[in-house]
């Protein structure tokens, strides 16, 4: 168990090298000669005006929050998909009530998302 | 030997990504400061043999909610100057002041009530995952059933902040961007 | 030494070695696919000599041009983020590949060793954790790079794969019930049985609402065709990796050629039986062929599943037109979210009452 995640890290410490190797090392064999035109952010040609750190669309944020609230429902029924067959067998339906209960509330929620619009793409904030 | 060793390096790590959160000024680093610390907390849940936990670690701070903090960071917008204007010493000082608090609470909590007394190695099968679905169905199906309100209750909340009122100052004057 | 150890540094050298190797591979292959599909040569130019392989040397040809482009980093992209960017998609992509199984556990010197780098009893919440963390990159390199387009990009892309990670975890909950685990092997091994003793017991078979569903939010979390919008260069130029070039842009390449391998893995040992050779279980086939041959045959097996689903993902890329970003919304979250809910449940419905006719017969 714990050896297996040690393999994980010894994993992640070649990636780490590889990335190393990939960047670090090729520089003894490139060209190094920057000029002012050369650094300039692309924007087809024309000089950026200002910076690009702008104020977006909030509706990327509203993504993101409901993506963590039902990225914790994923998080619940992982345990429950495992042990579903096994505590069906000692306990019959129950767990599947349960999980029932618990999406159907989740539901109701991506219901009055839907409702209110706010899965909508094209849309006035109200 | 090789679990101690890697158990200060992982201990040492986030000590240090942690402190680089609190102290640094620019608020994209600090957030990713936060994810090396929040990465090696999942390492030292699974050297406690709690890989269900190391894994959710990961899977909804590191990933889900990390997110969500850089893009209020780069919502927000903030430079690096005008980062640097918002602190002021005496406040930094306070930060300091109650970041020490907390250490001095962890060192009385370790020392006096466990006494120093080493604590033996769980069960077997004590994080696994059949386990905890075990538990979640029998013994704490009502916390788990409060749970889904308390995830509507957020999604209630999703809806209000977007809506336009005092609340959303972060959707008004806002350029419609892509 | 314990050979658990020796074998587990082999491993962890190999197979992210073999990864990286087929990226040359998938390159040739989408090159030479989309030529044929659109009845063109494709590269074949590149030589060594009389010696082209049918353009395979045009890969490596790239790799040797990455490597030797000037690095630059614009005057306004932030000095540390802009190189970290790449970095943090490829090593989660690498990462994720550590769960994968490429054939079944194999004795040596008794020793039970998995032919997976680890072999661990939540892997396919490690592979969703993990891959979580390549978004992070995705959304650092499109703020880093001080670029309009970049910004742009980045945040669609984060958008549509967070979006989708919802639809590809809960599409695979009706295999997961199913199975009733979540390490990798232990799937494959449980579709090692057959159906009437002549169809495989594959995942798909049982899940074909959710291997569907699986398939449309695996193109989309790994942003190809149709929903490569954060790279759409007709109207964001290259998206989020806009600013990059050289040996970074490539690294941003390999970690999409990657994750399109992970993926295919993933699609593979859910719901294609993974390393299962068809009608042979393990035990059978090492009785006939001995341990190294039925690794071997294992390991093609995998391999050539895992190919198919590569070449699947080159073919719709040439085949479809792009979605349009509202589109791609629409579909994540009103038909794919609610599909993988309903097909959850549908499945916990039937398992039950499978479960009832065994229980009162």
């Amino acid at each position: 168990m714990l050896f297996d995640y040690l393999s994980v890290v010894v994993l992640l410490v070649l990636g780490l090298a590889n990335i190393f190797g990939m960047m670090v090392l090729p520089k003894l064999l490139r060209p190094h000669n920057p000029t002012a035109q050369k650094l300039v952010a692309y924007e087809c040609g024309e000089n950026p005006i200002g910076t690009s750190w702008l104020q977006y669309n909030v509706r990327f944020f509203v993504v993101a929050l409901v993506f963590i609230i039902f990225d914790m429902e994923i998080v619940f029924m992982f345990p429950w998909a495992v042990v579903f067959k096994e505590v069906y067998a000692t306990s019959g339906p129950l767990p599947l009530i349960e999980m029932a209960f618990f999406i159907a509330v989740l539901a109701v929620g991506l219901i009055y998302l839907w409702v209110e619009g706010l899965l909508d793409w094209i849309r006035t904030i109200r | 030997m090789l679990t101690t060793a890697i158990f200060y390096v992982l201990s040492f790590v986030c000590i240090l990504a942690a402190l680089m959160t609190v102290t640094l000024s620019n608020p994209v680093s600090c957030a990713l400061s936060l994810i090396l610390c929040l990465a090696c907390l999942a390492g030292l849940y699974a050297q406690l043999a709690a890989g269900y936990v190391a894994v959710l670690q990961i899977l909804i701070y590191a990933g889900a909610i990390m997110v969500l903090f850089l893009f209020v960071v780069m919502l927000l917008n903030l430079s690096d100057e005008e980062a640097a204007e918002g602190r002021y010493d005496v406040i930094r000082g306070l930060k300091g002041l109650i970041c020490f608090a907390f250490l001095v609470d962890l060192y009385v909590l370790v020392e006096v009530s466990l006494g120093g007394r080493i604590y033996g190695c769980p069960a077997p099968g004590l994080g696994s995952l059949e386990a905890i679905g075990e538990l979640l169905f029998t013994r704490y199906m009502v916390s788990f059933e409060v749970i889904s309100l308390l995830l509507t209750a957020a999604v209630v909340g999703v809806v209000l902040i977007t809506r336009k009122g005092p609340a959303s100052a972060l959707a008004a004057g806002r350029g419609g961007s892509s | 030494m314990n050979i658990e150890y020796i074998a587990g540094i082999i491993k962890a050298v190999t197979i992210p070695v073999m990864a990286l190797n087929s990226i040359p591979l998938l390159v040739w292959m989408e090159r030479r696919g989309s030529a044929f599909i659109q009845n063109r040569h494709g590269p074949n130019r590149a030589n060594i000599g009389p010696i082209t392989l049918f353009g395979l040397l045009h890969p490596f040809a790239d790799a040797i041009k990455c490597v030797f482009k000037e690095p630059f980093r614009p005057t306004k992209a932030h000095p540390i983020f802009y190189p970290l960017a790449p970095a943090l998609v490829v090593v989660p992509a690498l990462l994720t590949l550590a769960v994968v199984p490429l054939a079944d556990h194999i004795f040596l010197m008794g020793a039970e060793i998995p032919m997976s780098v680890a072999e661990l009893e939540y892997g396919i919440v490690y592979m969703f954790a993990v891959s979580s963390i390549s978004v992070l990159g995705i959304t650092l390199a499109g703020w880093a790079s001080n670029n309009k387009f970049s910004l742009m990009g980045g945040l669609r892309s984060t958008a549509q794969m967070i979006s989708y990670e919802l639809s590809l975890g809960l599409s695979i909950f009706g295999a997961l019930l199913v199975y009733g685990s979540l390490n990798p092997n232990e799937i494959a091994r449980l579709q090692g049985e057959t159906f009437f003793g002549v169809i495989p017991a594959w995942g798909v078979l049982m899940q074909p609402l959710g291997f569907l569903l699986f398939l449309i939010a695996a193109f989309a979390e790994a942003n190809r065709n149709p929903f490569d919008l954060p790279e759409g260069e007709s109207e964001l130029v290259a998206g989020y990796h806009t600013e990059y070039g050289g040996m970074k842009f490539s690294m941003f390449m390999m970690g999409e050629y990657v994750a399109m391998v992970t993926l295919s893995a993933l699609t593979v040992t859910l719901f294609f039986g993974g390393w299962q050779v068809p009608w042979v279980t393990t035990e059978a086939l090492q009785a006939t062929v001995g341990q190294p041959l039925r690794v071997l045959c294992q390991f093609l097996a995998f391999a050539g599943k895992t190919l198919f689903f590569c070449w699947l993902f080159i073919w719709v890329r040439w085949t479809l037109p792009r979605f349009r970003y509202d589109q791609l919304m629409r579909l994540g979250w009103k038909v794919i979210l609610p599909l993988s809910i309903v097909n959850v449940f549908v499945t916990a419905l039937v398992l039950l009452g499978l479960g009832w006719m065994k229980g009162t017969l």
